[in-house]
């Protein structure tokens, strides 16, 4: 792998790139799951708003 | 000329700030701030990958000679082809490398290629710059067309023997650095203004700046690794630059280390604003000036003869045709991180509202 990686820098270019990628794609993970949890709080207050209301 | 490229550089990176700041960092991007993002990270990528490296006639003649190196890409323009029986016959003068700061002297002496047939020279015309792999054969004084990479690229990246392919690699490691600077004052001016004010909002948008400028600190400080390997030998070499960077690493940390100890909020944001002006002011100690002190294995130490990849006085220091995109790469970053940021400030003050509420 290593040779073959030394051998065509090309590729070396690619795991560069996509750690990059990665790195910024896991934050939107992180972010995107933690909106869920905020989304599903907030209809859990709404939801025990309208049944004190009722 | 050397104006219009100190001119681009700057644009590309206060015209990022300049907008962000006039939308209003906190609100989420418009429209048009995500089609920018998206056409200057495609087009940054494309022209990262795609052009060929291209050196010169003396490259090839001069590794020809070496024995476990002896292909070298070259570019050069056709002013003759002739067809021969079993070969075609090519006469070269050296292409002229569009360069912002003066024009090199080129000797416009012929070069004489030889190219067997089967290897798609007949798509070559006369007037077209070409790069392709050659090898120098010292009996006729003549070179030996292997392959064809590319015909009249639109961009072509210098041939550095150390470095090859991986000098694209400028492009998607060193901006990343840059960001974080640019993050890291976005959270000192927050954390004077929270200091001044007394906004919580303000506190928000200091905290959030420093742990995306985090991300990108530590993305730069892993792909910089993965060079260091290919070039240097190991991943980890303790350099001026490597560890300083690891230094403005630890202090970040440091930084949330200090928000989670603490439970009041006030205090905690009080505490982390004036944590965050005094831990900014080691920032450019370490990211500029130490490494130019030592003797250095990245560009730019002591005695290297150039202020480094950050800031050269010197105009031909990165190749011109790098150092667009290069820069362009710089507003991509710059447009992600922006974008990244409200979306965790809008977060942050979401997760806040609900406190609120439920107290």
């Amino acid at each position: 792998m290593y040779n073959f990686l030394n051998d065509n820098s090309i590729y070396v270019v690619l795991v560069v790139a996509l750690i990059n990628w990665f790195g910024l794609f896991i934050y939107l993970m992180r972010t995107e799951s933690k909106l869920n949890k905020l989304e599903k709080q907030i209809s859990l207050n709404n939801s025990s708003t309208e049944k004190k209301n009722e | 000329m050397v104006a219009i490229r100190y001119v681009l550089m700057l644009l590309c990176i206060v015209l990022p700030i300049v907008l962000a700041f006039k939308h209003g960092i906190t609100l989420p991007r418009k429209k048009y701030w995500i089609i920018t993002t998206f056409i200057l990270v495609t087009s940054v990528l494309i022209f990262t990958i795609l052009p060929p490296i291209s050196g010169n006639f003396s490259d090839a003649r001069r590794l020809s000679k070496t024995e476990d190196f002896k292909d070298v890409d070259v570019s050069f323009i056709v002013s003759e082809i002739v067809y021969g029986e079993n070969e075609v016959i090519i006469s070269a003068i050296p292409s002229e490398i569009f360069h912002f700061s003066h024009k090199k002297n080129l000797e416009k002496n012929k070069y004489t290629i030889i190219s067997p047939k089967d290897n798609g020279v007949y798509s070559i015309n006369v007037n077209d710059k070409v790069v392709s792999t050659l090898n120098y054969i010292k009996e006729s004084n003549s070179y030996k067309l292997k392959k064809i990479i590319s015909i009249n690229p639109l961009l072509e990246y210098p041939f550095i023997e150390a470095l090859q392919h991986r000098i694209k690699n400028l492009n998607l490691h060193v901006p990343l650095h840059w960001t974080s600077f640019i993050a890291y004052l976005v959270s000192l001016i927050f954390s004077i203004r929270y200091l001044k004010h007394n906004r919580l909002e303000d506190d928000i948008v200091a905290s959030s700046a420093i742990k995306i400028g985090l991300i990108f600190t530590i993305l730069g400080t892993v792909t910089g690794m993965i060079w260091a390997k290919f070039n240097w030998g190991a991943y980890w070499n303790w350099d001026p630059r490597q560890t300083t960077i690891l230094v403005i690493m630890l202090i970040y940390f440091a930084y949330f280390g200090l928000r989670n100890s603490l439970d009041s909020f006030e205090k905690k944001a009080k505490l982390s604003a004036v944590y965050s002006i005094i831990s900014f002011i080691a920032v450019p100690v370490l990211m500029f000036i130490i490494p130019r002190l030592l003797p250095s294995l990245h560009p730019g130490g002591k005695d290297d003869g150039t202020t480094g990849p950050v800031i050269s006085t010197q105009a031909d220091m990165v190749d011109s045709s790098l150092a667009f995109i290069f820069y362009l790469s710089i507003a991509a970053f710059l447009f992600i991180y922006f974008w990244y940021l409200s979306i965790e400030i809008r977060q942050k003050m979401l997760e806040n509202k609900l406190r609120e509420q439920n107290v």
